[in-house]
């Protein structure tokens, strides 16, 4: 009690403070042995030192003032923050589709948090509407925060939650759903909501930002405003993620959940769709597929759930040299799934298949996925490959290794038969496992080519 | 500068001018990435397209200025330019940390401006949503605060020096796209910010020349066009402050606040005829118009444009402002120009004239006729005035919204707001003031404390403050027009060296540092071959009477030319500057005479200019102009 006067200082900070008699959101003059300095005290990041105090001078300009430096201090104001986004009521119309917005945290929308100096999530619809009003004519708006957690801290606990959720809402008759997530992991999240909710009468859409929303700069708007659309007036009832199509504000791909991938660990056109083309891009007013094999929006469609999920699962990213004990501890370990994300076709080195071989006569469920991202495994066609299948490893097409650890840990979840979870795992749901890939599903342009320079000289893509 | 402004008394006046003078840094790379500095000429590699929003302040409020570049709608394109710049630069990539380099120099100079050094440098983000910056807003730190510099016999107070980064370049701004170059992008910067200590407009740029030259002089400043520019804060008793944004040169300075003090001054004589007419912010009325149907078949080549293209036509009428458009408000601008310049911006009608209005109707391309439409559908009396915009319909929905905004601030008197330089001391209005409540931490870096070791390590290598030099050599005797060009320059450590070790006159050093050597430079020679014992060496020489001064110049030319050269003293050895008698040097001249016999001179003086001229080249080094000159007229009058 009464710390929360001096928020994120620390000794030899504090007593000082409570020594000059102030306290955070003073507005103080100080002097110190190089001078005086003017300004509001602000709470101090908990991560950063001990030896300084934060001082917002009337400006906007923050200092930071070593505490030994400090003769004197006198209280002249108190200005306490209140770091609100202008509320109102979202307002909603019977013409109006109804949309649901699930939070889970992430960037998409936020605001700062001075103790930790990041960015924490903020979200009602009261707040989405006064910082993104343009919501308000696309659909009516229901908020519900289902947790507030960054997106790497997503696991089965919130998957469940999550897919449950989106049950519920579907059954309260929502014309679409939206998912405010983090972006890290917002594709293992697309995939395993693509196996938990089935058979959705309509859209899903996942969205997040690549730049924070607290940024004049931030995608976070027009994101939300393309999903917002995405789940309520366009047609494609699938589990998708809406994101920058191009590093410009141009539109927004909507791209398969099974299929996504985040590919930069910064740029706003981060998610890709590997191995085929995205299913449609989207505005804010229109939503436009390039592709017709989409499944439809259709209310009368019975949403189905199945939440089964195994943790005892882990990827192993092959590197050259891997000692079997990487396989061994997790077979000791009690792993009961491993998805080798292999070289090549599909391929690791000798010496592991003696304990692969052994991983799968204990019953540890062993699938092979490529480390190129691109293509289908084949281990038909070199020696490695033929010893790997005769050890018990299951080729896993071209699943993408995310894609496949999320479908082995709901497989394993719904039964501890290899034959069964090796029937679920290659029976695709939605284009996890594609049956061939197009011959512009891997298209990365190389920067440099004169072709290609032309191209993004035309507008940055 | 002007010599049309009508005489002020700026005192009487209340007239207080601050000054933000930003100085680029002079480092290799920029200030969060690793690009190189520098400009680019060659066409973009590639564009992209992004859009501004306002965000909220740390303290939770919108700041005036985001939302008026939000009401703007903006399509902002950047131009990127592969080695210039990165995902950086196309805000798709975190900042790096803090160029160090540049840190070191603005603590330096913060130190020189006599500043008390932050402890610990806090890294903030303050809003741009004009597009200039791809984040939406400028990275910038205090580095120190509460320093002064000297001015006659007093003390002009800094408030503060930060370090930041540069925006881009903005390339053109038509209609609702903007586009920039995103070379200049985060170009470390420091920008120093004055109080308001400047009393007339003069001080002003005296000030602003001092600051300058203190920069420059440290020698670790980049130098050229675009390398230097000033904001400029100007209010009077009674008035706001006005800042003029992005002053190239100092000299334009005092003409820009002369005259922003005249229109600060007429504005205030607006507001009290507006109060005079018992006009109040509450009792302000303003309707609109719509005059497209009236005006579908007009002569008017800018309306039938608009009306083209499928926009509007329409009109506001302000109850009781009749006459005060045309109330002159700077040199050739009338009140009515303050209203065009906000729609000009906030309403994106960039195509002028963008208004017209019957207080000067027959400036307008609108006939008598149509006027008299106008003010029949308006019933506009004799005492009101009407302001017609046209364009997009959106544009003059939001330009008549503008009007009323500007009708509003005028009862209030001057509105805060920053203009720019359009040249001859005019300004025009560029957006609406931002206060602090745009700016806010930034989240993607730690505060970065400022050790000790790091102030001793600056502090030890402290250059002399570039006042304390100038007075150092004015002591000297050095005059005014040596000095200020000697002390940003990169050679003036051996000017001290010479006139301390040689017997010469600092004056004539000074002069072949600032004038000879620069004026071979820019005739093209190589004058960065000319080392600083080069130049010890020839004064040496000088002192030593082993030429007169004549033979300097052509020295350094031969020395610049010369395809191999060792060192000056080569130079000189290759000459002969033996001196000439008297005798040899009477026969000379008396030769040259009488070689002139049958010309015709008007004067002795011009007689003597054409002997002097013929003989000077042979005698140069060996004897001095002034000798050979009286030399001459001597034997001329004999």
């Amino acid at each position: 009690m009464g710390n929360d006067l001096y928020q994120g200082y620390k000794e030899p900070s504090l007593s000082k403070l409570k020594e000059l008699g102030i306290k955070v959101w003073s507005d103080v003059e100080i002097s110190t042995t190089k001078g005086k300095f003017v300004g509001v005290i602000l709470p101090r990041s908990e991560t950063a030192d001990s030896e300084h105090l934060v001082l917002k001078m009337h400006n906007g300009y923050n200092v930071g003032i070593a505490v030994d430096s400090i003769i004197s201090a006198k209280e002249i104001g108190y200005k306490e923050a209140h770091y609100k986004i202008p509320e109102s009521e979202f307002p909603t119309s019977p013409d109006k589709p109804n949309v649901t917005l699930l939070g889970t945290g992430g960037t998409i929308a936020s605001r700062l948090d001075y103790r930790t100096g990041a960015v924490i999530p903020a979200f009602t619809p009261g707040e989405l509407y006064g910082a993104v009003p343009e919501l308000a004519d696309i659909c009516n708006l229901k908020t519900e925060k289902l947790y507030g957690v960054f997106s790497e801290n997503m696991g089965p606990e919130q998957y469940i939650a999550t897919a449950e959720a989106v049950k519920r809402e579907i059954e309260n008759g929502v014309d679409g759903i939206v998912i405010g997530h983090g972006t890290d992991t917002m594709h293992h999240t697309a995939a395993i909501l693509t196996f938990m909710v089935q058979d959705s009468p309509v859209p899903i859409i996942l969205v997040g930002s690549q730049r924070s929303s607290d940024r004049p700069s931030s995608d976070a708007a027009f994101n939300l405003r393309c999903a917002a659309h995405a789940a309520a007036c366009g047609n494609i009832a699938e589990v998708m993620v809406c994101m920058f199509g191009p590093t410009s504000d141009q539109y927004n791909l909507l791209h398969r959940g099974t299929r996504v991938r985040k590919m930069h660990s910064s740029y706003r056109s981060t998610f890709r769709t590997l191995g085929d083309i995205p299913v449609a891009t989207c505005t804010p007013d229109k939503v436009t597929p390039l592709r017709d094999d989409y499944i439809r929006r259709d209310v009368n469609r019975k949403v189905r759930i199945n939440t089964s999920f195994e943790e005892r699962v882990a990827i192993l990213y092959y590197y050259p040299n891997m000692h079997p004990d990487m396989v061994e501890s997790l077979v000791d370990n009690g792993y009961r799934g491993i998805v080798i994300a292999g070289t090549g076709l599909g391929h690791v080195n000798k010496p592991l298949y003696e304990p692969l071989r052994k991983a799968v006569e204990q019953g540890v469920a062993v699938y092979m996925t490529v480390q190129t991202l691109w293509g289908y495994v084949q281990m038909n066609v070199y020696d490695t490959g033929r010893d790997l299948l005769d050890a018990g490893v299951v080729p896993a097409a071209n699943m993408l290794p995310e894609v496949a650890y999320m479908k082995l840990c709901w497989a394993l979840g719904q039964s501890r038969d290899l034959n069964k979870v090796r029937e679920i795992m290659l029976t695709p749901i939605n284009s996890e496992i594609t049956e061939g890939e197009p011959h512009n599903g891997y298209i990365i342009l190389q920067g440099g080519l004169p072709e290609v320079e032309e191209f993004l000289k035309k507008g940055m893509r | 500068m002007r010599k049309d402004l009508p005489p002020v008394d700026f005192e009487k006046l209340g007239f207080k001018c601050g000054l933000e003078i930003h100085q680029q840094l002079d480092t290799e790379k920029k200030l969060f990435c690793h690009c190189p500095v520098g400009l680019r000429h060659d066409p973009p590699d590639a564009t992209i397209l992004r859009h501004m929003r306002p965000t909220l302040s740390e303290l939770g409020e919108y700041d005036g200025t985001a939302l008026m570049e939000f009401k703007t709608k903006k399509q902002v394109i950047y131009q990127l330019n592969r080695g210039s710049t990165c995902t950086y630069e196309m805000d798709d990539t975190p900042p790096f940390e803090i160029n160090q380099q540049a840190l070191d120099i603005a603590i330096e100079l913060a130190m020189l401006l006599h500043c008390s050094i932050v402890d610990e440098i806090h890294i903030s983000r303050k809003q741009y949503l004009d597009g200039s910056i791809p984040t939406g807003f400028q990275r910038t730190v205090v580095v120190g605060v509460e320093g002064w510099v000297p001015y006659k016999d007093r003390k002009i107070r800094i408030v503060q020096i930060c370090l930041e980064e540069d925006a881009c370049r903005e390339i053109s701004d038509i209609g609702h796209t903007i586009t920039f170059k995103a070379d200049r992008l985060s170009t470390p910067l420091v920008e120093v910010i004055t109080y308001p200590d400047m009393l007339n407009p003069d001080e002003a740029m005296e000030v602003n020349e001092i600051i300058g030259r203190m920069l420059k002089a440290s020698g670790k400043v980049r130098r050229g066009i675009g390398s230097v520019r000033q904001d400029v804060n100007v209010s009077i008793n009674g008035g706001t402050r006005v800042e003029i944004k992005g002053v190239a040169k100092t000299g334009y300075v005092r003409d820009l606040t002369y005259i922003e003090a005249l229109r600060q001054k007429a504005l205030l004589d607006i507001r009290d005829t507006i109060k005079s007419r018992g006009i109040s912010r509450k009792s302000l009325v303003l309707t609109k118009h719509d005059l497209t149907s009236i005006l579908s078949s007009t002569e008017s080549l800018s309306i039938r444009t608009a009306l083209n293209s499928g926009g509007s036509v329409k009109c506001a009428k302000l109850t009781g402002f009749a006459g005060l458009l045309k109330y002159p408000v700077q040199p050739g601008k009338t009140f009515s120009s303050e209203f065009a310049g906000r729609i000009r911006v906030i309403a994106c009608l960039d195509k002028m004239p963008n208004i017209f209005h019957s207080d000067a109707q027959d400036e307008s391309e609108l006939t008598q006729d149509e006027w008299t439409q106008i003010k029949e559908i308006t019933d506009c009396k004799l005492t009101d005035v009407v302001i017609v915009v046209w364009g997009a319909d959106d544009d003059v929905e939001t330009a008549l919204e503008e009007i009323k905004f500007r009708a509003l601030d005028a009862i209030r008197g001057v509105p805060n707001e920053t203009r720019q330089d359009i040249g001859n001391g005019i300004t025009d209005f560029e957006r609406i003031l931002p206060g602090p409540d745009r700016m806010y931490p930034d989240t993607d870096l730690p505060p970065i404390p400022i050790s000790k070791e790091r102030l001793d390590r600056i502090e030890s290598n402290l250059p002399e403050r570039s006042w304390d030099t100038e007075q150092r050599w004015r002591e000297l005797g050095i005059r005014d027009d040596i000095i200020k060009p000697l002390v940003i320059s990169d050679r003036k450590n051996v000017f001290d060296r010479i006139i301390s070790t040689c017997e010469v006159d600092p004056n004539e050093v000074g002069a072949v540092i600032t004038q000879t050597i620069k004026s071979l430079r820019r005739k093209g020679f190589n004058t960065s071959r000319i080392t600083d014992n080069d130049l010890v060496d020839l004064f040496a020489a000088y002192s030593n009477k082993k030429f007169t001064r004549e033979a300097i110049p052509m020295l350094l030319t031969e020395f610049c030319k010369s395809s191999n050269p060792k060192d000056i003293a080569d130079i000189i050895g290759k000459h002969d500057f033996s001196p000439v008698s008297e005798d040899q040097l009477r026969i000379i001249i008396n030769d040259e005479i009488a070689k002139t016999s049958e010309k015709h001179f008007a004067t002795d003086s011009q007689r003597a200019e054409y002997v002097m001229g013929r003989i000077r080249q042979q005698l140069l080094g060996k004897v001095s102009g002034k000798d050979l000159r009286s030399a001459i007229e001597k034997q001329l009058l004999q």
